[in-house]
């Protein structure tokens, strides 16, 4: 029987000018089975990685994580940090409805973390998502789902024990105890330091001192440091700040954002771990009211809501840092469909429908024909937070440099 | 070139089984490696393509005559591609996604590579091997260290049933 090998191939088809250093391939010899018995050797065999590579980064993580059983440098490939970053680039922009996953808790008994495919929601009006495999399961206390970067979701429980973890590879991670003492912690943000190739979780904190005064307080983790930073009384403008109520970071651009009780945007900047504020409001922070916070294709987006109207308008901030680039994306009215001003956009669709959450509900909404489709999970928790994560390869431990993947 | 007779420039290309193919130049040109060829004025005679047979070579024509006479719609393309590749086999795949690297058809490249990676989504570790004609170098030991690590992914995996 001929049993060809894409090897063999490799061996016969090798450009005669290929450039010896790209020759990083598997070194080795075969028997080329053409014979049976009798053992041909070919010498030397080079597969040139990159076609490999092309091919493993557009694989989805299971299959992956199946074939680092294939050979020793298959599994170091495909732990490498350049393919891990090859296939997250890839799985977002190309099979994005596929490799895109919701995660949100549900509670038959007690809170377990519960996740589905997008493609599922996107074509089935009914259905059920299936529980993840977390160390923390059918638990009493609370669990909730701070947000997600590059795969990875940051998890609280009971409001002061936070979790790292990448669902799909199933690495899990809890962190270090944030907090002592008196006061709470209010607000909430994760994301990812870009420039020190780090992953940042962000604590406020409201201490109440002796004098019954409360400051605003806040700490940030760092996954590479493993551990939290300084606590700081937090200021932004010379002003103590304090974000809005249920709150959870919006990570845009390198830095998490939060309205202020002032109405403003706060953001903090990851990299230099500092607060600034956001210049240049869209200008439904004058007349519309309750501004909620969200990101639409990478970018940060404003719901704010006009009551008399009974509608809510959507903002988009096209180009981050520009201050007048903010324009209407949607007007919303409320009555006659299933959105209302709390529901918080979680995604922009590849055909430019928008996907809202909204209890157990999913409502697709199509900007242009202002047309509305819904889906329902019905094994959901209706009021717990929700968000999305692209299936990926990163790592929550760190190499020899100590960089992450 | 073209513009100076008004009729479209014919290039002739020559598998390494010295198989002879036309093909228009504007259609041949989505191949970085022809294009500089022609651009460097060595597309003259015959052009030698010593790392793709005869058989890959027709398919990978075809593919560009094809996809050429498709104007700028990238839905389309897309859908030409799909359909181009849907009935083709892990073999033929393998010899076009190197003729594609060897031919510099970053487009083919990664619409092959894609099909691949398609095909060998739930294929088992043992095909892979086979397929790929890598040598499995783990220990029995930690070759089962490695499948209990990630145990879940080998659920679901189609059985063996072809070559």
């Amino acid at each position: 029987m001929k049993t060809k090998t894409l090897a063999f191939y490799l061996v016969r088809q090798l450009p005669q000018t290929y450039d010896k250093q790209k020759r990083t391939g598997i070194r080795r010899q075969i028997t080329n089975m053409n014979t049976g018995g009798e053992s041909e050797q070919i010498h030397h065999l080079l597969v040139p990685q990159e076609i490999i590579t092309e091919i493993l980064s557009k694989l989805p993580v299971n299959s992956l994580l199946r074939f680092k059983s294939v050979s020793k440098s298959w599994r170091f490939l495909i732990s490498s940090k350049h393919l891990i970053k090859t296939h997250l680039e890839y799985s977002k922009k190309n099979e994005y409805s596929a490799r895109t996953r919701i995660i949100s808790t549900t509670s038959k008994f007690g809170r377990s973390l519960c996740t589905f495919s997008l493609r599922l929601l996107l074509t089935k009006p009914v259905f059920r998502g299936c529980p993840l495999d977390f160390p923390i399961n059918n638990y009493a206390g609370d669990l909730c789902v701070v947000g997600s970067c590059n795969g990875l979701i940051c998890i609280v429980v009971d409001e002061y024990k936070f979790w790292l973890c990448n669902p799909s590879t199933r690495e899990f991670k809890q962190l270090p105890p944030v907090f002592t003492g008196l006061g709470s912690i209010t607000r909430y943000g994760f994301g990812f330091d870009e420039s020190n190739n780090d992953y940042k979780v962000y604590a406020f904190l409201t201490r109440v001192f002796g004098n019954r005064e409360r400051r605003a307080m806040g700490r940030m983790y760092s996954l590479k440091a493993d551990s939290w930073g300084r606590e700081q009384e937090l200021f932004v403008d010379g002003s103590p700040f304090y974000a809005k109520d249920c709150q959870l970071g919006k990570f845009v651009s390198g830095k998490l954002h939060w309205i202020s009780l002032k109405f403003e945007i706060v953001r903090l900047d990851l990299k230099s771990e500092t607060f600034g504020l956001v210049e240049g409001l869209p200008s439904c922070f004058e007349g519309g009211s309750c501004p909620r916070l969200g990101v639409l294709d990478g970018r940060l987006c404003v719901s704010c809501s006009y009551l008399n109207e009974s509608r809510f308008d959507i903002w988009i901030w096209n180009e981050y840092g520009v201050e007048d680039s903010w324009t209407k994306f949607a007007s919303i009215s409320y009555p006659l469909g299933p959105l209302s001003p709390r529901s918080s956009p979680l995604c922009m669709l590849p055909d430019g429908d928008v996907l809202f959450n909204r209890g157990l509900n999913f409502v697709i909404y199509n900007p242009k024909d202002k047309r509305f489709r819904e889906s329902y999970v019905y094994n959901f928790d209706g009021d717990r937070r929700v968000d999305l994560y692209t299936e990926s390869l990163v790592s929550l431990a760190s190499d020899d440099d100590g960089e992450y993947k | 070139m073209a513009a100076e007779t008004g009729t479209p420039t014919t290039l002739t290309l020559k598998s390494n089984d010295d198989e002879l193919f036309s093909v228009a130049e504007s259609a041949a040109i989505l191949s970085v490696t022809i294009r500089n060829m022609v651009e460097d004025g060595c597309a003259g005679g015959v052009i030698p393509l010593d790392n793709v047979d005869g058989k890959t070579l027709a398919s990978v024509i075809t593919y560009m005559n094809g996809i050429s006479a498709i104007p700028a719609d990238e839905e389309k393309k897309k859908s030409y591609r799909d359909k181009f590749l849907s009935d083709k086999d892990f073999e033929t795949l393998a010899d076009m996604v190197l003729a594609a690297n060897y031919l510099n058809m970053s487009c083919l490249m990664d619409a092959v590579s894609a099909k691949i990676a398609q095909v060998m989504e739930k294929k088992s570790v043992g095909w892979v091997r086979r397929k790929f004609g890598i040598e499995n170098d783990y220990t029995p030991e930690e070759e089962a260290a490695v499948k209990e690590e990630h145990k879940w992914t080998f659920e679901g995996v189609e059985t063996d049933d072809d070559n």
